[in-house]
């Protein structure tokens, strides 16, 4: 894109309550649902839209979570239960318990939504391959590796295939289980590479809280065929407004990228998504040009929450997302 | 020799609660306290030899310290390689005790009166290693502090609880002399005079690398993830007893519990140590209920077993 500081969201925002009653509700037929999950992905388009992004998706309105969804559409996967993300956020996960084999492009369906409304550009976000195995009980395959390719060569590469023959032009992996396991690194790219083999799309990947500040990531991520490393950093960072170390504290993992000499994109994560408090326009217009100087090119700096904001209300959400745009700005203007 | 069993840190919360917490009514807390005690009852079912608060209202297991004078809430952060966060205690000034902690965050009427109660309790030098410290110079003085508060958590502890399970993830990943020394001097600060048991319980990574060093530490067993770990050949605990972590509480699977207890006998019988109790390797809230459910029940099933054989 040609604009500079270009916005993006990440992916979830919280369901409404007057949905989630109607999903819910065992008396509702199918058809009706299927209208909510419309109505909910295109009031999600327009309002991502209204605030002033320039990528937007439909918040994942169709997907109960980005876990959840994927392994009740794959083979192989059994719910277990639920288990603690943090404090009173849990997921269902499951355990593995035969070969995990590809039913069917379950993206599809949203995608064709979201390009039939959208204005702007859309950015499909896809559960990557070892995130779905790291988040899994392995009851079937004798080793995790073993299970983390299937699901890259088997499962996530055809969907991949099937949502760009649809018109996916660009495609963010989620991976936040990516940085879990340092010893692993070696292993999540290769699966995702082997997952992404051959997929005519930009690919992003986006990884989010990370243990050690993303240093697990180099140098094996340097291998990784994304164009973009979509992060989490405001999470860490001061409130304090300004360009200097001290106040930017929460954004030192961006010297990585000098470090290791990777000039890629960073879509640079400016919200925090676990708390209420909005940031103002002028923090993360500061927020954005620290990470411009680190990175030594403005160009490459993409603007987005740390993550997904289902965990905020809804308003709280808009809120952030309009003071990220509005942030954009008066660092486009900065620069200019 | 007697085998005992025992769990310790978060245990699940039921579906039931995690729907009640999220939608907070007025009676959130009775809710809990029901909940509670169906772990409480089940432990004492399965014949568990002590008897712990599953902290069910726990939203992790530093989250009550951040009441300690000079710590405040900070960022989420993961629990190792967990895929569960915990908040990192922000220590933006000296660390001091100011009153229990613990004991608050405990619904202590209802263990029962005629069993012997356990309480977990973070080690200082884990503490200090996972919080994100904004004010000591020398991180070894944060260590110290800790201890100091953590000594006096210890002390309004030991006359109700007959063991202290000590949770010292980060001890695993220690190499330098220098650490170590750090770490025994804290423990050695919260463990001094205690009428209590202590076990040190050590997963999360390796300890194997140090553990000859910490059968020296000051407390009276070391707890060890035995699913991912192995004791090295010629270790003899001695005067250590040990808590075995043999149940998995990273996996759905079921052990079969004849086949864990041969596997553990072969253990028992290489270290010597002066005592030995079943545990998960960590806390059974990274499994879904009902499979921390079947994981106790099949705890004491292993110590049976084991002890017959021994």
């Amino acid at each position: 894109m040609d604009k500079l500081y270009p916005t993006q969201e990440i992916g979830s925002l919280r369901k409404p309550e007057w949905f989630l009653k109607i999903i819910r509700d065992k008396r509702v037929g199918e058809g009706a649902k299927r209208a909510a999950r419309d109505d909910l992905a295109y009031l999600n388009i327009r309002l991502l839209e209204d605030c002033g992004l320039d990528y937007v998706y439909d918040g994942e309105a169709r997907r109960p979570e980005m876990y959840e969804y994927v392994v009740k559409n794959v083979g192989g996967f059994k719910l277990a239960g639920w288990v603690r993300s943090f404090d009173n956020r849990y997921y269902r996960k499951a355990r593995v318990v035969d070969k995990v084999t590809y039913l069917g492009p379950y993206h599809l369906d949203e995608f064709e939504f979201v390009a039939q409304h959208a204005r702007r550009m859309v950015k499909i976000p896809v559960t990557g391959p070892y995130t779905l195995a790291d988040w899994s009980y392995n009851e079937y395959y004798q080793s995790k590796e073993d299970l983390v390719f299937d699901l890259a060569k088997n499962v996530i590469r055809p969907l991949l295939r099937d949502l760009t023959s649809a018109g996916a032009k660009v495609i963010q992996i989620d991976e936040p289980a990516a940085t879990t396991h340092p010893k692993e690194m070696r292993m999540f790219v290769e699966a995702f590479n082997e997952a992404v083999a051959g997929v005519d799309a930009k690919i992003t990947v986006h990884i989010c809280y990370s243990g050690n500040q993303y240093r697990s990531l180099f140098p094996e991520a340097l291998d990784l065929k994304c164009s973009q490393f979509t992060l989490e950093f405001a999470n860490r960072d001061t409130a304090r407004l300004g360009l200097d170390k001290e106040s930017r504290v929460g954004y030192q993992a961006l010297n990585l990228f000098k470090e290791y000499g990777d000039k890629r994109e960073v879509g640079v994560g400016v919200v925090d998504v676990h708390v209420d408090s909005i940031e103002p326009p002028e923090l993360i217009r500061d927020r954005i040009l620290y990470a411009a100087k680190i990175l030594e090119d403005p160009k490459r700096v993409y603007v987005n929450p740390d993550c997904g904001l289902r965990t905020r209300s809804r308003a709280v959400a808009f809120a952030k997302l309009r003071n990220l745009c509005l942030g954009a700005e008066l660092a486009r203007s900065a620069n200019l | 020799m007697k085998v005992g069993c025992y769990i310790g840190g978060i245990y699940p919360r039921s579906e039931r609660l995690i729907e009640a917490t999220r939608r907070n009514p007025p009676n959130l807390a009775e809710i809990c306290r029901r909940d509670k005690k169906r772990v409480i009852d089940l432990q004492v079912k399965a014949g568990l030899t002590y008897i712990s608060d599953p902290l069910l209202d726990w939203d992790d297991m530093l989250r009550p310290y951040l009441a300690l004078k000079g710590v405040e809430q900070g960022a989420l952060n993961r629990i190792f390689e967990q895929n569960t966060f915990y908040r990192m205690p922000l220590v933006v000034e000296r660390v001091e005790w100011v009153e229990p902690i613990t004991l608050k965050h405990l619904s202590v009427d209802l263990l029962p009166k005629s069993r012997d109660w356990k309480v977990d309790l973070p080690d200082p030098y884990t503490f200090a290693q996972l919080s994100d410290n904004r004010y000591y110079k020398d991180h070894r003085d944060l260590v110290l502090d800790l201890a100091k508060a953590l000594a006096k958590e210890a002390e309004t502890l030991q006359q109700r609880f007959k063991l202290i399970q000590i949770n010292a993830p980060s001890i695993c990943s220690i190499r330098s002399r220098e650490e170590l020394d750090s770490a025994y001097e804290a423990l050695k600060t919260v463990t001094k005079g205690l009428s209590a048991k202590t076990y040190l319980h050590l997963y999360f990574g390796d300890p194997t690398p140090i553990l000859n060093d910490l059968l020296d530490f000051p407390v009276d067993g070391l707890g060890l993830d035995l699913v991912n770990t192995e004791i090295p050949k010629g270790l003899r605990f001695g005067k250590m007893g040990l808590a075995a972590g043999c149940v998995d509480a990273g996996n759905t699977r079921m052990e079969k519990p004849k086949k864990v207890a041969e596997e553990l006998k072969s253990v028992v019988d290489a270290v010597e140590p002066r005592e030995v109790y079943v545990c998960p390797n960590y806390d059974l809230e990274y499994v879904p209920r009902a499979y921390a459910n079947r994981k106790v029940r099949r705890l004491s099933k292993i110590a049976k077993i084991l002890e017959e054989a021994m």
